[in-house]
């Protein structure tokens, strides 16, 4: 536990990291201020036909039929923020030469990489969650002064959070696999780039050479696991867990591969 | 008993399909207590072989123990009772010098006190709440040997403690490894500056293309490599002077207006009756002694030339445990 505070206080210390939450916490001030200045002046019948919804009506917030939402909006760069963070922190000690210097203090090398690793995942977690309810909470003034809460039940809460709690994890599992991967390659920059590269470019080329194997791809997977809905295309169906369950085996391979990496190299003072 | 015991260390590197052989055969053992000195020109393997003892490195083959436990599946217990300093300073840029070292301390559960503590020994009290990417190389070096003293450790490793230190902080360190030494650790120092080396170790290795060429004690090292002391005399005729010292048995090499005599500081009295009984008054007489920088330069030179060290120097490591043991 001593290891993982040290590393939960070192990753929190990195500039990085506290650069993306200010911009994260500027983001959610700026959606809040959107949300009021574009609701004021409307009524709560107008809000409510916008195609769209509106962040100033509370139930627009999370759709837990369609599992849409203005929370959805956040999921996706609060994903790329912890993947970012979780790379720059590992990337960040190699940059530096740090690692040598805290293997001179513990040099039980797995037990340093899962501590990292774990760190990284809890922090994205807390993070991520203390993010959603700052983002929903900027659109309070909204809904309070220009909209309603109409409609707001246990249900409705409770969806909520649950889809919260999903994109949190989702968060925490993108840090631990982008310190995996700045680990292995001893890189942030390596680790930004083949992610990118992966989703953008080689599973866009799957998707149009080899439609059988979409199945397999993070992309639908993750989508599937977002929203917590069977995918259903022409050529298969894709429920949450089966979802769930490729993207951690994709995690827990490449998590693997970095720590029998970490643990058999010879360590060099910098990169 | 030997804190560091390295056996037939051999390290090579593989890059770009070129195989580099960084230490070559390596065997070390360093008793416990004083300042032993690992010396050696850039590239002769000296911060290769410190990682392969801190277990930073594997091995090829051979082996490595530290502080009586094997590396790496001992480490953990000999790490806690090692401070080191690996190359450059490595520490986080972004925290002050007493947040790295706090944040180093909590991983051995190491408390505040120690932190002070360990900051005034190296003289970082008063900049110990800047923020380290402000830090000189000299201050980085203090802090990084504040690092390594927290643990109040029975052994330090330092890889070239005096980079970037001024010649006060120079200084400084020595004294500081002397009475580390003193208070009974043991202080292990790689270093190229001969001069920092030899007025503060006790022992030392001379390290060339990853071979040991020499160790033992400093007098040691220099006498088995072959040097010996010499008296240097003027007189106002050297070649009557020279006579005269070959008649009593010594040994004169003529220089530019000055004689050699290849003799320690015990036959100056017999240089200068002899020199007397010939009517040749001396004007200067001085004791030339040979540094450990020149043995060194005369050992790594041998080794980057490619030729194999005489066989005397080659057994040294051997032949002068057993003049010491």
């Amino acid at each position: 536990m001593r290891l993982l505070r040290t590393e939960m206080r070192r990753a929190l210390r990195r500039r990085a990291v506290r650069v993306l939450i200010s911009i994260a916490l500027l983001g959610c001030v700026f959606a809040g201020v959107v949300a009021f200045v574009g609701s004021a002046g409307k009524t709560i019948a107008e809000l409510r036909l916008d195609d769209e919804g509106s962040p100033a009506v509370m139930t627009d917030w999370w759709i837990a039929d369609t599992n849409e939402g203005y929370l959805a909006a956040a999921m996706f760069f609060l994903f790329l923020g912890a993947f970012f963070g979780g790379a720059t922190v590992a990337g960040g000690e190699w940059r530096a030469g740090t690692v040598t210097t805290v293997l001179t203090w513990e040099p039980r090398r797995l037990r340093l990489h899962a501590a990292r690793s774990a760190s990284a995942g809890v922090l994205s977690l807390v993070i991520s969650f203390a993010l959603q309810v700052l983002f929903l909470a900027a659109f309070l003034p909204a809904v309070f002064v220009n909209g309603t809460t109409e409609g707001v039940d246990g249900a409705f809460w409770n969806g909520l959070v649950i889809a919260m709690l999903r994109t949190s994890l989702i968060t925490a599992g993108a840090a631990v696999l982008a310190v995996a991967l700045a680990t292995a390659a001893r890189n942030t920059a390596f680790a930004v780039i083949a992610v990118f590269t992966w989703l953008v470019v080689i599973e866009n080329l799957i998707r149009g050479l080899r439609p059988s194997l979409e199945r397999w791809l993070w992309g639908e997977n993750l989508a599937t696991v977002m929203t917590w809905a069977q995918l259903e295309t022409a050529d298969f169906s894709r429920g949450p867990i089966i979802a769930s369950a490729t993207l951690l085996a994709y995690c827990a391979l490449i998590v693997g591969a970095a720590a029998a990496s970490f643990g058999r190299r010879d360590i060099a003072a910098t990169t | 008993m030997n804190v560091i015991e390295i056996d037939g260390l051999h390290k090579s590197y593989r890059h770009r399909a070129k195989r580099t052989v960084a230490v070559d055969g390596l065997d070390l053992a360093v008793p416990a207590g004083g300042v032993y000195g690992f010396l050696g020109p850039n590239g002769s393997g000296k911060t290769t072989t410190i990682r392969c003892i801190l277990g930073l490195a594997r091995a090829t083959s051979g082996s490595v123990r530290l502080l009586g436990r094997p590396v790496p599946a001992g480490l953990r217990d000999a790490v806690a009772r090692t401070g080191a300093i690996v190359e450059t300073p490595a520490l986080f840029p972004t925290m002050t010098g007493r947040e790295n070292l706090r944040l180093l301390a909590r991983i051995d559960g190491i408390g505040p006190a120690a932190v002070d503590d360990s900051l005034d020994t190296v003289g970082l009290t008063d900049r110990a709440d800047d923020l380290v990417k402000r830090y000189s190389l000299g201050m980085r070096q203090r802090l990084a040997l504040a690092a390594a003293l927290l643990k109040d450790p029975e052994l330090l490793i330092l890889d070239e403690p005096a980079n970037g230190l001024d010649p006060a902080g120079m200084r400084e360190v020595r004294n500081l490894l002397r009475r580390l030494a003193d208070d009974g650790r043991t202080v292990f120092v790689s270093s190229h500056i001969l001069a920092e080396i030899e007025s503060t170790c006790d022992r030392v290795a001379i390290l060339s293309a990853g071979r040991c060429v020499a160790e033992g004690t400093v007098d040691d090292v220099v006498a088995r490599a072959g040097h010996r002391s010499s008296i240097l005399v003027r007189v106002a005729d050297p070649d009557t002077g020279a006579r005269a010292l070959r008649a009593v048995g010594l040994s004169v090499e003529r220089l530019d207006g000055a004689l050699r005599v290849h003799a320690s500081a015990e036959h100056a009295a017999d240089v200068t009756r002899a020199l007397a009984g010939a009517d040749q008054w001396v004007t200067e007489l001085r004791l030339e002694r040979f540094s450990l920088e020149d043995v060194f330069l005369e050992l790594t030179s041998l080794q980057l030339d490619g030729q194999s060290p005489p066989a005397e120097e080659a057994s040294l490591a051997h032949s002068i445990e057993e003049v010491v043991g």
